[in-house]
Formats: C-alpha cells, structure tokens, sequence
C-alpha cells in the first residue's frame, strides 16, 4: 500500500467493536483480527468506499503528523490483512457479473483489486488436464469450470456404461456406450460455451506422453485407477517433475476411496516418488505368506458422497494452485475422511534429500534449477 | 429433518441432522447461538454496495462450487447412516476451512431448558 492507494473497506467483513478492542472478522474464511483500538477509530473506517487515495482521506482529518503516520500504518496492516482493498481498478464486468463469488473469495488473499482480476485472469487462462473421468474426475472437472477454467485436456479410454451412472456424475442412461470424454467433453460447453476441451481416448501407459502431443499444460490432475493409482501415479509424476508442471494425485485410490493425495510442485514439495519410498518405509510387512488377488477378480465398492467430499478438496486445491494462492494444504500430505470419525486424518510428509527425483542427487534436482 | 445448507458465510459446513426426542432441536441451535453471540453486534460496510449488487444478494460471499459439493457430500452421508442406521450422528454442526484439513464441531448438545424440545 502505498499513499496513492485507494482504499476501500471490504463488505464481507464484519468489525466488532467492544471496549478498547476492535475485532476484524473476514467471514468467508472465519479469520479473526482483534486490535487494541479505540471505537471511534474504527469507526472512522467505514468512509473508506474506495475513491480518496491514503493521503487524501488522511489529510482531511484533523490530526497530528505523528497520529497521521500511526493512521497510515493501521491502513497498510488492515491492507496486508484483506480488511481493506486497493480500489485501483474496476473488474472486468464480464468476469466479475458471471463469477462474482469467486473474486469475492480472492479478495480475502490478495491486497489489490488489480491483483485480483489478474489471479482471475490465471484461472482463465489455465490449461488443467485430468485422467481419469470417473467417480472421482467428473466432479472436479465440473467443479473447476464453475470456477472459471475454460481449458481442459480430457484423458479416458473408457465408454460410459450403465453401471457407471449409479456413481459418476455427469453420465445418463442416454450416454451409454458412448466414450467419457466426448459425453464430458459436451457436458462442459453445455455448462459455459467458451470452455475448450482437448479428449483423448487413450490408456495412460508407458508411452502415453510420448505417442500424444500435450502441450501448454499448467495442472495435471490424476483421478486414474487402471491399472493401479500407484502406477498412473508413477507416470503422471515423473513427467511433471520433468517438464515442471504442478500436479495432484487427487483419486484412483481402489481400496481406500476417501483417500486424497498429495499436491506436488515442483522443486517446492514432496514428489510422488517421495511418498512411495516414505510409504514403502511405514507399509513394510512380511509378505511372505500373503497372495495378491488379482486385480481383474477384486470387485470395488464405491460410495458416491465419499468420492465427491474427495473430488471437493481435490478441486479446492486445483483453485488455490492455479489462482496463485499460497495456502494450499495438501501438499507433503495425503489425507483421508476417516468415515466413522467423521474427520480427516492426514500422513505428512516432508521432501526427500535422499529422493531418487528431487532429492540432491535426483535426476530432476538440476531441471528444478537448485 | 438435515439441515444442509444456506448458511451465509459457512462455506464448507457440514450441517446438522435433527430427530425429535432424540437430537438438539433447532431451537437448541438457535439458543446456542444467541446466547454464546450475545455480545458479539458485527458492523459491515454496506454502503459501498451499489443498489443492484444489494438486490442481487451477490455481495458479500465469496466462495467456490467445490466448497458447496464439500456439504453436500457430507449430507448425503449423514443422511445415508441415519437410513441404514436409525441413529443420529455424533457430531452436529462443524465447519471445515479452506485453509485447514480439519472440521472443526461446536459439540451442541440437547438443551433441558428449551422450550421446544426441552423437559419443561
């Protein structure tokens, strides 16, 4: 904040004014500031409507230098904290009139309205690719269009099939036989027409990134299970440490469906390959006397409100990434509902200085730019 | 009756199953509040809202599609372990935060006093 900015008092948050102190509550995300502060003080602050700069509304007052430098410093704390935004622009009225609660919610991260529309602007320009278009995938593709993404790569070999509708959402009885990416591929433009979306109907294999030509990609989110959440993992990871992409391991999980993966970043975080040695490490059993079922023979159940609550916090990051936010919360952490608790219950985790990718003598150390 | 949602501003909240004779009523709920928020007086700043904004109710709450399916996952699976098992939860209201992987409940119990649901 500077003295040409032009503050205004934002509406979501409530001020609370009782003896010396004054509490600032951000609602929308139940943060509370409480100062020491006369009431009159805060009173004063409900003029702030975003048209004077600092040093105008400032000079108005009938105030010392000393109390106009102790004013300036309230200002700019309020400022820092998302009480007051920077009037400095006027939102794209396009952008603000067709998602208004989605600026709302920015504003309580970003100090300036300019800040804002440009966090906007990355969520509307970004490129998401999802595999996997399922219990898990559906949700989240259609949760990240309500948020502003127009540009989606789709990833599915499968044909929707009447026992799918019971489970994913976005399939009707009317789709079936038809591939998953060509009936989400249209759901998605029924939902907002400039939405762009690239289908593949391809396994995710070994050779996938190298037969398919993927470009321009900003997140990938894996929700993919065949032939193991383990393996897709694997593939996704390894690609996106090296081209440097942010990723979530958001679903797939066969047998532990209220299970939310990691968020990577690159050269920030715990890479996938982190978590496999670390979960290799805690998961060490004597195996011995133990047959593997085969996969094809293993009948899943599935339970459509727990994919969705994971398809919600796998979207929820996806927006925080993609926005530029910096309180993403699942990275170096998997996380899962534990049903009869009722509550999550997170693995953490921290990178690896031994990992075979990012550690200090992984091969993707150097690509990170360490 | 599952009181889902239309909470202002709690965005991911979780809502809570009432069972007469058997849950806190939502006069225990609302009696709760009242009194733990009996001095708490919010002011907001309305009058930087145009008229039209105002009309719209698109004001003043910020959130996301993926925040709402969180409570609606939530119901659904309350409402489900009430029908497959005739009992309530154990957990009523709670509040999950964008910024936190964790819900927090406000553990509201049945109010004896109340006069709804309560003994007198």
């Amino acid at each position: 904040m500077d003295q040409f900015s032009k503050l205004r008092l934002r509406p979501s948050v409530a001020i609370v004014a009782k003896n010396e102190y004054t509490e600032f509550f951000l609602s929308n995300i139940r943060k509370s500031i409480v100062l020491k502060m006369d009431a009159s003080i805060s009173d004063l602050l409900f003029e702030l409507d975003g048209s004077k700069t600092v040093s105008e509304w400032i000079n108005q007052k009938e105030i010392n230098s000393d109390e106009k430098d102790s004013f300036f410093e309230l200002l700019s704390f309020l400022n820092a904290n998302s009480v007051l935004i920077d009037n400095d622009i006027t939102y794209n009225s396009e952008d603000y009139q067709t998602y208004p609660r989605v600026f709302t919610l920015l504003e309580d991260y970003i100090s300036k309205k300019s800040q804002v529309q440009s966090s906007f602007d990355k969520i509307k320009q970004s490129k998401v690719m999802i595999v996997g278009l399922g219990s898990v995938g559906n949700w989240v593709t259609m949760s990240l269009v309500m948020s502003g993404v127009k540009q989606f790569i789709l990833v599915d070999p499968d044909k929707v099939d009447l026992s799918n509708i019971h489970r994913q959402a976005g399939f009707t009885e009317a789709d079936n036989g038809k591939t998953k990416v060509s009936v989400m591929s249209k759901r998605l433009k029924n939902m907002l027409s400039e939405v762009e979306v690239e289908c593949f109907e391809n396994w995710l294999d070994d050779d996938f990134f190298t037969k398919t030509n993927i470009s321009g990609v900003d997140l990938i989110i894996s929700c993919a299970d065949y032939p193991t959440v383990d393996k897709t993992s694997m593939l996704i990871g390894e690609y996106c440490m090296k081209n440097k992409i942010s990723h979530i391991i958001g679903g797939g999980y066969n047998l532990h469906q209220s299970l939310i993966g990691q968020v990577v970043i690159p050269d920030e975080t715990a890479c996938v390959e982190c978590f496999r040695v670390h979960l290799d490490e805690i998961n060490e059993i004597d195996t011995s006397n133990i047959y593997r079922l085969n996969s094809s023979a293993r009948k899943v159940g599935s339970f459509p409100p727990l994919s969705s609550l994971s398809a919600s916090i796998t979207a929820n990051e996806a927006f925080k990434l993609l926005a530029g936010l910096k309180n993403v919360v699942m990275h170096n952490s998997r996380t899962e509902f534990m049903m009869r608790e009722l509550n999550f219950s997170n693995l953490l985790m921290n990178r690896r200085s031994d990992c075979n990718w990012c550690g200090h003598e992984g091969k993707y150390y150097q690509l990170s730019g360490n | 009756m599952f009181v889902a949602g239309g909470f202002d501003a709690h965005l991911m909240s979780t809502g809570e199953l009432i069972i007469p004779d058997v849950s806190p009523c939502v006069d225990c709920y609302t009696s709760h509040f009242s009194e733990t928020l009996k001095d708490w007086e919010p002011q907001y700043n309305t009058a930087v809202i145009p008229d039209s904004e105002i009309l719209n109710n698109r004001f003043e709450v910020g959130e996301l599609a993926s925040m709402s399916l969180f409570s609606i996952s939530y119901a659904v699976m309350a409402i489900l372990n009430y029908f497959a098992t005739d009992s309530e939860s154990k957990y009523g209201r709670g509040e999950l935060l964008f910024d936190k992987l964790e819900i927090k409940y406000l553990n509201i119990s049945k109010n004896p006093d109340c006069l709804i649901c309560g003994s007198v």
